[in-house]
């Protein structure tokens, strides 16, 4: 009997587990499995950036004889730099614990090693280092997203380029406008007055209105659609988000 | 049999939560529930769940849409298993479009594309090299 009305009793429980879930009622038994996924999708993403690197090696076999030329003028130049560098080191590891990357030095922020990436971006910090649902994250100055989900050890970031993602922003000349995400790494650029300069390569930045900090990196606008019949603009602006060979970003926890 | 199928879905599930935006794990689902029936609900279920861990989904979303899906394939499992590749194609391809909008937010014509065509080449991968699990000589043990 039961047997024969398995499925319907497992789909019943799957419905129960999601009601409980959406009541944050399992978060407890998801902490617990943080480090066993953890474990396992911090190898495969590392193999994944190293794969990426095999293919760039594979891509460049041609020029391996100019390459090694190069590589020989390249030890000599890099003999004097080394010299260069250690006086620099030291001042750099001063700036570095200052400044941490280019943002304002009131900034909370806390490292993040990713684990993988697919619709969301998942990172291996979470609750326990104080990251809550809606927090920024960040690469450089560029901002990659906000906080979608977070468990005692992991969080999800949703791209600036996901389909809900709906943020206020500003041109390098000051023309204000929304950005929503299509997917697929591209943003599109609304709500822009026809009255309003708005030129191609624009760069866009976060105006700081919606909690979010401000002068935070977006990407350039690339196409522009000025139909005058339409109250607004429209534009498309090119992502600088590039998480290719990253293995860290950062979530700003205080502004 | 069962471990071939843990290890073919856990790869599923990690190539899907770590590596690419794409709904492998339910390909999979489909199709071997298309072709195994009933007799893996329970495997679907856990794999439904463990995928909700990896992604950081509502637990209980992906196994209660998995477990959906095996409803609607065991239905009609005579026609999946039959041989001609458009049932399981077609089923795969309403599939996909659920599973995009709900759990990928997203309508993409060229991941339909890569999925109807990984389903094929997995159909026929499966029942080719493993005719005593997934092909029709599986169901001849009367």
């Amino acid at each position: 009997m039961i047997k024969k009305n398995l499925i319907y009793y497992l789909i019943a429980l799957s419905f129960i587990l999601l009601l409980l879930d959406s009541f944050k009622l399992l978060n407890s038994f998801k902490s617990q499995t943080d480090r066993i996924i953890i474990s396992v999708k911090k190898p495969v993403y590392t193999g994944k950036l190293g794969f990426s690197t095999f293919r760039e090696v594979l891509r460049q076999y041609p020029n391996l004889k100019t390459l090694l030329e190069m590589q020989a003028n390249l030890k000599r130049v890099n003999e004097e730099l080394i010299l260069k560098t250690r006086v620099l080191t030291d001042e750099n590891v001063t700036f570095r614990k200052q400044l941490e990357i280019p943002l304002p030095s009131s900034y909370k922020l806390i490292p993040a090693q990713i684990l993988g990436t697919s619709r969301f971006l998942e990172v291996d910090a979470g609750e326990k280092e104080g990251i809550k649902p809606g927090m920024p994250a960040v690469l450089g100055n560029v901002y990659l997203g906000k906080v979608a989900a977070v468990t005692e050890s992991r969080s999800s970031i949703m791209f600036l380029y996901d389909r809900e993602m709906q943020i206020q922003v500003k041109t390098s000349r000051g023309t204000f406008g929304e950005t929503s995400g299509q997917g697929e790494k591209s943003i599109a650029l609304e709500k822009v007055l026809q009255k309003d300069p708005l030129f191609i390569d624009d760069q866009i930045v976060t105006t700081g209105l919606d909690g979010l900090p401000a002068n935070l990196l977006i990407g350039k606008i690339v196409y522009i659609n000025s139909d005058d019949s339409t109250p607004y603009k429209q534009a498309k602006i090119e992502s600088f988000i590039n998480l290719d060979s990253e293995k860290m970003i950062f979530i700003i926890t205080a502004i | 049999m069962i471990v071939i199928l843990f290890l073919l879905f856990f790869s599923g599930i990690i190539i899907e939560s770590t590596l690419i935006n794409f709904p492998l794990t339910l390909i999979l689902v489909t199709i071997l529930t298309s072709i195994r029936g009933e007799k893996i609900v329970p495997l679907v279920f856990i794999i439904g769940l463990v995928l909700d861990l990896f992604t950081l989904n509502l637990l209980g979303s992906n196994s209660l849409f998995f477990l959906l899906t095996t409803w609607v394939a065991v239905r009609y499992q005579k026609k999946m298993s039959s041989g001609n590749l458009f049932y399981p194609l077609s089923f795969i391809t309403v599939l996909m479009t659920l599973y995009n909008l709900i759990f990928y937010k997203k309508f993409d014509y060229l991941s339909l594309l890569a999925g109807i065509t990984v389903t094929a080449i997995f159909f026929l991968f499966l029942t080719k090299l493993f005719p005593h699990i997934f092909g029709d000589r599986a169901k001849l043990k009367i």
